[in-house]
């Protein structure tokens, strides 16, 4: 997977494939060597397909492998026509 | 919560205060109190009102339900959408931690970085602190397992075409993305009032340790945050006022000083936010900027998230009296089960001051204050 730096916390995923926005992940540079190794990075692209989703598919430096959504995942979804996902909550709601 | 008390009002009496919570706060996966035991209605209406049910039973203040994120009520809830076994699961569970990464923690402010802010917050040096972590416990691990179910079919149904089968979701408008969101808001209801019992307990053990009166120990709410949530916000892109559904998992909301939900307090700083470490190094309080509300959807991180699996921290602290090594640290831990205080020992985690250092560096959240923890209770 690409993944560019934007500055010292931001990290891009580029579009590719069917991936309606880019992906935004917020950490360091020594964070990013952990990051990812879980297979989390994977899941902010995964994400990033979802229909009516607006602006990136983020994840803040606590990320971690979740069900379907990374841990420390956040995704906005267009009221009328983007999609509601129970794994993009998890299992210990609110 | 912040209280009128200073760290050496309580120290004397702190392992008092740790046993009075302990014993006032069921842990671990067991039942609730026996005096609090609901039907089936009373619990259809915790889900319906969220907060608000603690309040009107007496558990609470009215001015508690201000500092709530979302007054402690999500509207919308359907209790009627929520299904028997998740019901059955959640009737003797109000007012219950839980086990996991959930407990009860007392604090100090132990370091101030922005002084008006803190002073905004109520927060001072030395101040003791109370944290709650806990959530909607199994009554809404059943909305989830219930819904994914009905979610995976549904995506298949409406040609929704998924990277990964856990993606699994639905049209907002849909049938089944309409009552995932009424169960899952009833379920986040529960939650709301599950910390409300909680904070009242928590401050009669304050009353009882420390032989205080209501006002001596002045125990009250700085702010209460979802983590794990699906809701409607209101957001001006370009110049439109956007209604959105924003998933956070595992992050916590932030909205920047003078946005109209940020509690009148509060107004000048933003809204507070609380992002637990592990409990033997450190908290912190932030607050929302109007970086994170352009650019994240006013959200930001959770917590430290884990270094080690469960079983890789087991692992490691064979042979080791973590309690001891935590009291010898200046933290007193009570716990339903030891196998729990392991899973969730320090060095489990990630240093949860690396994770704020990026949220602060990158403009999406200010740090306030950073706590010490000196007495917990776990699951």
């Amino acid at each position: 997977m690409r993944i560019e730096q934007i500055d010292e916390f931001r990290w891009r995923i580029p579009r590719q494939g069917k991936m309606q926005v880019e992906g935004l992940v917020f950490a360091s540079a020594e964070m990013m060597k952990e990051i990812g190794q879980d297979h989390s990075l994977q899941q902010v692209s995964n994400v990033a397909h979802l229909p009516g989703i607006i602006g990136a598919s983020m994840a803040m430096p606590d990320i971690h492998w979740g069900y379907g959504f990374p841990i420390g995942g956040v995704a906005a979804m267009d009221g009328k026509k983007g999609v509601v996902s129970p794994g993009g909550v998890g299992y210990d709601i609110n | 919560m912040r209280s009128g008390l200073s760290r050496t009002d309580i120290q004397p009496r702190l392992r008092d205060l740790v046993t009075r919570l302990y014993q006032n706060i069921p842990t671990g996966i067991g039942k609730g109190r026996t005096d609090l035991r609901l039907n089936r209605q009373e619990l259809s209406r915790v889900l319906g009102r969220g907060a608000a049910w603690a309040v009107e039973k007496g558990m609470g203040v009215s001015e508690d339900l201000e500092y709530l994120e979302e007054n402690g009520c999500l509207e919308g809830a359907r209790p009627d959408l929520v299904s028997d076994k998740a019901y059955q699961r959640g009737r003797n569970q109000l007012g219950t931690l839980g086990s996991g990464n959930h407990f009860a923690e007392i604090q100090y402010v132990a370091e101030i970085y922005d002084p008006t802010a803190a002073t905004a917050l109520g927060l001072f040096s030395d101040q003791v602190t109370l944290t709650l972590h806990s959530g909607s416990r199994g009554l809404g691990h059943q909305v989830c397992s219930d819904h994914i179910r009905i979610m995976v079919e549904a995506a298949a149904r409406y040609g929704i075409e998924l990277p990964d089968r856990q993606l699994c979701c639905a049209p907002i408008q849909s049938p089944e993305g309409r009552d995932y969101l009424g169960a899952m808001s009833a379920a986040a209801n529960f939650a709301f009032a599950n910390r409300q019992v909680m904070t009242h307990w928590a401050r009669e053990s304050f009353m009882q340790a420390l032989h205080l009166g209501p006002s001596q120990a002045n125990l009250e709410v700085v702010y209460d945050v979802c983590h794990n949530i699906a809701k409607f916000e209101t957001f001006e892109i370009d110049g439109r006022h956007r209604r959105l559904c924003i998933h956070r998992k595992g992050a916590t909301r932030a909205y920047p000083p003078f946005h109209p939900e940020t509690p009148e307090r509060y107004r000048e700083v933003g809204q507070p936010v609380l992002i637990p470490g592990d409990m033997g190094r450190y908290s912190y309080v932030l607050v929302g900027t109007e970086r994170a509300y352009s650019e994240t959807f006013g959200s930001t991180c959770h917590g430290a998230g884990r270094r080690l699996s469960r079983k890789q921290a087991k692992k490691q602290t064979r042979g080791r009296s973590l309690l001891d090594e935590l009291e010898r640290e200046g933290v007193v831990v009570m716990a339903a089960g030891m196998a729990t205080v392991a899973e969730e020992m320090p060095e489990a985690y990630k240093d949860v001051a690396a994770v704020v250092d990026v949220v602060e560096g990158a403009g999406i959240s200010r740090k306030v204050a950073q706590l010490k923890p000196i007495g917990v209770i776990k699951g």
